[in-house]
């Protein structure tokens, strides 16, 4: 059986699509691979009571909310990122570059940070009612629930969107847009007909990020108490007994992504659009006017509530710090290096396995090459506590590695660390590496390979210059969610191993918010870098 | 010395003591420790030098000075007693022991770090995360587990590792030391600290006197709606509302959490959450751990809260937070001998003085200025070890809705 395939005579051109498929299936499995302790976990219950736990009310009512959340959030996520876009990129909005930067960097935020400094500000007898108070405002709208939670993770995930968008406006063949223009349409049917149907597969790409995000984010709902699976899962995983309910719960939260995904590759439309290569002129922007006010005022009211809001709350609190607390919560410099280099190794390793998915999805018609690149989504929409769990019982189990006179201990090492890393968020690599893929010619390549190249060297010479900003580009996204990631960072790290997130974690659980701020600011300022980097790679 | 005047206190101390459990204790002392400096072989170098000579010596020698650094003269040391034994007296440690700690880094460190910079020999290597997470955690890593000893904030995880079969037994001089209703009645975990679940309200609504003393009072009472608060994401919640179902049945127990539910009470999540919602007046009333309130009162003198007790029933219920060593651990009897620390004098002090606890020897008195020692709280008479199988509890609130 095995040796069929090598029985077969290979064709010159086939040859490199059967090695790619191979690799890019090998790693689509790796990434699935952990997902398969869910089953076992499911299968250990008897039917009956997965039967009931299946049916049971609160399911409907879990996955509506969850439905809800997710749907909630895409939305308003496009609805601010799509016109920021624009903005930022198409018309002469002053100090276009600095509104640029602020408005990507709420995503350097992790989103619990901002939601506890929108709690602390906007909670019914927070900070904005203290100041209403003498206007007779006694207590402000509830923040808690399903609307507060979709509004805050909206505000922190939306730059996904931004980001994509911004990228394909910038590549964006603006001859088609005059060309339409010329033809008596107005900029908006303009926009509609000509623009949006180029963006559409990066926003798509964008709003899939958000999506998923928004069902795989705990820490939010949580803190919002907002029923949702991700909140559900912990709260049963925290209960004796509970495990079996999250392994289900797990599973539900999988189908209903691979429901996404499927959806989404509808939704994508048609790819095959290849900008010349060459960036799209952008000295014709669209004039503001006198809409350049409000449009200002926008950015910076956003810019001010998902930034300035979170960083002024954190320094008032490095103002409060207390005395009397335990020596080990004392800022270390080696937090942050510790938090740089897993995030970076992450970073490198997702760009490393996402290269060779993202390129046979984008460049072969194969259904298997669709399957694998979907197959890689899967990670990032369950929650970290389960991809967590999941490596904590393969690597204690089976993570004795013995490889000749080398014995390697997997368990709470940073090896293993990385991996979840990579698991749960190498689609944001994959998405972006795949979106540069698509923007090249393909004929690129046949002209390195008529020129004699072999394929790879073909593709190196030719594809692989073009492509990197891509690949870097999502792999700095990788380093930056990361550098958030806090489950899994608690389960799997080595004893010891302090990052700036676990720190987080320490200070704010015993209430130590003033030894919160200084990692909490250091984070989002490194992860502010890594924004930045993002940005100057779309900026070809 | 100062034991003395204890045993006196003692009677009309609530922490029912076994009478003369302190002199059996001293009896069984040179058989704990030969137990414990015998069995194990070379592993983990405790014994070092002539086991069986210095057994016997150990007793006889209270304050060392025998030449060796006052740290290390005393490698099998004296069993823990219930009086209290200084930490001078105990087996020294040596080597390199993990713990996975469910109570909080802020709480327990300072006292695991005392104890690690103690001996020069020690290395303790913390996990810090929940309880349930450990609890998952050390149930996937099956045989594999790094894990020496499990420390948890409630002794609800602790039965259930127990029940997992993953709790190995420990020494009769510690079984003896703590009181029967605060440890595994197999002897497999112990309390090490004491909490008790309490009445946490803001002073510039509410006197003492305003507030009901029995805990079913509340949700009716009009006063108190939408004031309440509670946090309902902790093995201490979990183990009390078990608590309740075992005391007053499923049937109560469901009418008074819809109750509570229908009365509006906001349920919180995180130990010190609940007590800053009542000092900003998000809410005014929480049913909470007297220590997190203790510990914000110390932190925040000016702040507007305070604590008071029902009397009698469950709103005054006493858990523990206690350790385990884990049946999977290579380190046993260094683990072992960790746990007396925490029950030793210092350790003791620590948990009183620090967090506001209470200790689980009689022979450490509770000073705190606003906190009232454990012998003037009315709290039920309630046997821990019912509270292991905490799943109907969890059912119950699944099916309130409150989780």
């Amino acid at each position: 059986m095995s040796d069929q395939p090598v029985s077969e005579p290979a064709r010159p051109g086939a040859a490199r699509p059967l090695g790619l498929t191979l690799l890019s299936g090998a790693i689509a499995a790796l990434m699935v691979f952990p997902l398969t302790w869910l089953l076992y976990r499911a299968s250990g219950v008897e039917f009956e009571r997965a039967y009931g736990i299946v049916v049971r009310p609160r399911t409907l009512e879990i996955l509506t909310n969850s439905v809800l959340l997710m749907v909630g959030v895409t939305l308003l996520s496009v609805f601010i990122a799509v016109p920021l876009a624009v903005l930022t990129v198409r018309t002469d909005l002053p100090y276009r570059r600095f509104w640029t930067v602020v408005v990507a960097l709420p995503l350097a935020v992790p989103s619990y940070i901002g939601a506890f400094a929108f709690v602390s500000v906007f909670r019914p007898r927070g900070i904005v009612q203290g100041w209403l108070e003498p206007l007779g405002v006694q207590e402000l709208p509830s923040i808690y629930g399903l609307p507060g939670a979709i509004v805050i993770i909206a505000l922190y995930t939306y730059p996904y969107v931004y980001v994509t968008t911004r990228a394909a406006l910038i590549r964006l063949d603006t001859t088609l847009v005059d060309a339409a223009r010329t033809l008596e349409h107005d900029r908006l049917a303009a926009f509609r007909r000509v623009t949006l149907p180029q963006i559409r597969p990066a926003i798509v790409a964008g709003a899939l990020l958000v999506a998923l995000y928004a069902v795989s984010d705990f820490g939010t709902p949580a803190f919002l108490q907002a029923e949702v699976y991700t909140r559900q899962i912990y709260l049963e995983h925290r209960s004796l007994g509970g495990a079996d309910y999250a392994a289900f719960l797990s599973l539900q939260l999988i189908v209903i992504t691979v429901f996404i995904l499927a959806v989404e590759s509808r939704v994508r439309g048609s790819e095959t659009i290849h900008t010349s290569g060459a960036a799209g002129r952008t000295d014709d922007r669209i004039r503001l006017g006198r809409l350049k006010y409000p449009a200002t005022l926008a950015c910076g009211l956003l810019g001010f509530v998902t930034l300035a809001m979170p960083i002024l709350i954190y320094l008032s609190w490095l103002s409060t710090s207390q005395s009397d607390v335990p020596e080990s919560f004392t800022f270390q410099w080696v937090y942050v290096w510790n938090s740089v280099q897993v995030a970076g190794l992450a970073a490198v390793v997702a760009a490393l396995f996402a290269l060779p998915v993202a390129y046979l999805s984008a460049r072969s018609d194969s259904r298997l090459g669709h399957l694998f690149e979907r197959a890689t989504y899967v990670g990032y929409a369950v929650p970290g506590i389960i991809i967590g769990l999941a490596l904590v019982f393969f690597g204690a189990n089976y993570g004795d590695l013995a490889l000749g006179p080398l014995s390697l201990r997997v368990y709470q090492s940073i090896p293993i660390l990385v991996f979840a890393y990579v698991v749960r968020f190498m689609p944001q690599a994959v998405g972006s590496t795949r979106t540069s893929i698509l923007q090249v010619n393909p004929r690129l390549h046949e002209a390195a390979r008529t020129l004699g190249h072999g394929p790879l060297e073909a593709f190196r010479q030719a594809t692989l210059p073009l492509i990197a900003p891509g690949i870097v580009a999502g792999a700095a996204l990788v380093f930056l969610t990361t550098m958030k990631e806090l489950p899994a960072t608690l389960l799997l790290r080595p004893t010891g191993f302090e990052t700036l997130v676990t720190r987080i974690w320490a200070a704010e659980s015993a209430s130590l918010y003033g030894h919160a701020a200084i990692p909490a600011l250091i984070l989002i300022l490194v992860s502010g870098i890594s924004m930045v980097i993002i940005l100057r790679q779309e900026r070809v | 010395m100062a034991t003395h005047d204890r045993d006196d206190s003692l009677d009309t101390d609530r922490r029912r003591l076994l009478a003369g459990s302190g002199l059996a204790v001293t009896g069984l002392a040179g058989l704990a420790g030969c137990l414990g400096g015998g069995d194990d072989g070379n592993g983990d170098g405790s014994d070092g030098n002539g086991s069986d000579g210095n057994g016997s010596d150990g007793n006889s020698d209270g304050n060392d000075g025998n030449g060796d650094e006052s740290n290390s003269s005393n490698p099998d040391g004296e069993p823990v007693t219930a009086e209290g034994t200084s930490w001078d007296d105990l087996p020294d440690l040596e080597g390199s022991l993990t713990i996975y700690s469910g109570r909080k880094e802020s709480q327990i460190d300072p006292v695991l770090r005392d104890i690690e910079d103690y001996y020069d020999d020690l290395t303790v290597e913390i996990r810090y995360d929940d309880n349930e997470t450990h609890l998952s955690t050390i149930l996937e890593e099956g045989e594999n587990s790094p894990a020496d000893i499990f420390y948890t904030q409630d002794s609800g995880t602790l039965g259930a590792l127990a029940n997992e079969g993953r709790t190995t037994s420990l020494p009769d001089d510690i079984i003896d030391t703590v009181p029967d209703a605060w440890r595994d009645p197999d002897g497999t975990w112990t309390g090490v600290s004491g909490r008790v679940r309490c009445i946490a309200y803001n002073t510039d609504t509410w006197s003492p006197s305003d507030l009901p003393t029995d805990i079913f009072a509340y949700p009716d009472d009009e006063r108190f709606q939408d004031e309440m608060g509670w946090r309902v994401d902790s093995g201490s919640f979990l183990a009390w509302v078990r608590a309740l179902m075992i005391e007053h049945g499923e049937e109560t127990t469901r009418e008074y959490l819809t109750d509570m539910e229908d009365a509006g009470v906001t349920g919180y999540e995180g130990g010190s959450t609940t007590p800053e919602a009542i000092t900003t007046g998000e809410v005014t009333v929480g049913f909470v751990n007297h220590y997190y309130v203790g510990r914000l009162m110390s932190d925040q003198p000016d702040a507007p809260i305070n604590v008071t007790y029902t009397d009698g029933d469950l709103g005054s219920l006493f858990n523990v937070s206690g350790t385990a060593v884990l049946d999977s651990s290579d380190e046993q009897t260094l683990a072992t001998n960790f746990i007396r620390h925490l029950l030793g004098d210092e350790g003791q002090q620590f948990f009183v003085e620090t967090n506001k606890e209470y200790a689980v020897i009689p022979g450490v008195d509770y000073v705190h200025d606003q906190v009232p020692p454990l012998d003037e709280i009315n709290y039920p008479d309630f046997d821990l070890n019912q509270l292991a199988d905490i799943e109907p509890a969890v059912d119950l609130l699944r099916e309130v809705g409150i989780r």
